[in-house]
């Protein structure tokens, strides 16, 4: 099962329910591989920095097309076909000339398929880092983290977000083969996507193709007002979504408004407690550290119980 | 010189248009010496262009041939393409028409930029 964790606004607490229903599925027996998908400022592997037994790097590559200028005759069938004009072609003074703009490219592969001279080949460019590390936090089972990097100056962050799902989808590929292989079938496993926020395209990138949507929220106007673009966007992709209640307080009403026009259901409240927001500040897994959040989190537990 | 200045009309007494990829026409003139050998061209199609504006409309310019260009602003790309093609970019300001700007050129009274003036936008 795919669970994103996502918000409208940023700083409602996704990381915080991200990785505190992590720790808490793990403490029921559930492999959780967790998803850090907020590729331009990931932040869940510092609660996680104990107890790593692996760590690897890959590069995230994008292909992007190389002329041979031997063979192009600039009839500029690419440069038309370009949407984002990546590919420019021109003459000087009976020369050939070429620019490429590969921050505009979207690696879509027209431009090797349009070109009658088949003079253009796949070529890669990184746009930033996979990073995978298991996390012994309760021996059995375990938790394996995978977040993206986004190198600096890099303008688009949906093409690494997808690779991080693709890379993480072959992890899950590969642990299924390798339990059944051990006769330890019962296993079962919970994908964890922390999302960027926002309602634009890294958001979108993140959120696609999961099975449930956890639209975290605050009770402030900003809060609401972005958790209605949030809610529109889910809608958009038919993907069911809970709303869960971060620094839940005497302002709950708000959120309560929005959600009897909605008819979308509160799974959890999560108080607004100075102590918990220290405990996160200090890098710590609240439910570690105060046990009794666990109570707020158990609708929450036990609904996707039911479902995997 | 054979230059191509970004104008809001399609004669000389249209004032500069100071967007260089989003610019309504441009004016070619063969050589600055001799301004009645001009022509106009249509750059509607970039100028409503939802994306790579100035690439674009560097294109265009390159295939006219020209020796430099004079605008009121050039982001990065186009300023890349147009140096790609040893075409010189010049800026001029305010509310003056193209033939007042042929006389300034005349004059060396424009600035040549040797970098892009403005930043790109998305």
């Amino acid at each position: 099962m795919k669970i994103a964790i996502a918000s409208g606004k940023g700083g409602t607490g996704k990381s915080s329910v991200a990785i505190n229903l992590s720790y808490l599925l793990l403490e029921d027996g559930i492999n959780v591989n967790l998803l850090d998908c907020d590729v331009e400022e990931p932040n869940c592997h510092l609660f996680l920095n104990n107890n790593i037994t692996f760590e690897k790097e890959t590069a995230a590559e994008v292909i992007i097309p190389k002329i041979n200028s031997d063979l192009c005759i600039a009839c500029r069938k690419c440069a038309e076909f370009c949407k984002f004009k990546a590919q420019t072609v021109f003459k000087i003074s009976n020369k050939i000339e070429h620019l490429f703009f590969s921050e505009l490219c979207h690696s879509c592969g027209g431009c090797f398929l349009v070109c009658p001279q088949k003079a253009i080949s796949k070529s890669c460019r990184e746009i930033g880092k996979i990073k995978e590390k298991h996390v012994d936090l309760l021996s059995y089972p375990l938790l394996k983290l995978i977040y993206g990097e986004l190198n600096i100056m890099e303008a688009k962050s949906p093409p690494l977000i997808q690779k991080v799902k693709e890379f993480a989808g072959k992890i899950s590929e590969e642990d299924k083969g390798n339990r059944e292989d051990k006769n330890n079938g019962d296993g079962k496993t919970v994908t964890i996507i922390d999302a960027p926020p926002g309602t634009s395209c890294p958001a979108l990138a993140a959120i696609d193709g999961c099975d449930l949507i956890l639209l975290v929220t605050e009770p402030t106007v900003f809060g609401v007002n972005d958790l209605e673009l949030a809610a529109d966007m889910v809608d958009s992709l038919n993907i069911p979504y809970k709303i869960i209640i971060n620094k839940s307080d005497d302002n709950d009403n708000l959120v309560e408004k929005f959600i009897k026009k909605k008819n979308v259901e509160i799974l959890a409240k999560i108080p607004n407690e100075k102590n918990y927001a220290k405990a996160y500040s200090r890098g710590e897994i609240m439910v570690q550290t105060y046990p009794e959040i666990k109570k707020y989190y158990q609708p929450i537990m036990d609904y996707i119980k039911k479902q995997v | 010189m054979k230059l191509a200045i970004s104008s809001t009309g399609i004669n000389l007494d249209s004032l500069l248009d100071p967007r260089f990829g989003r610019a309504k026409y441009f004016i070619i003139i063969e050589d600055e010496q001799d301004e009645s050998k001009f022509t106009s061209i249509d750059n509607v199609q970039n100028l409503n262009a939802t994306e790579g504006a100035g690439i674009q409309t560097a294109t265009l310019v390159i295939d006219q041939s020209v020796d430099a260009v004079i605008t009121g602003n050039c982001g990065p790309k186009a300023f890349k393409l147009l140096k790609k093609a040893n075409i010189k970019v010049f800026l001029s300001k305010g509310d003056i028409s193209i033939s007042s700007i042929i006389k300034e050129f005349k004059n060396n009274q424009l600035e040549e930029i040797t970098e892009a003036n403005v930043e790109g936008h998305w």
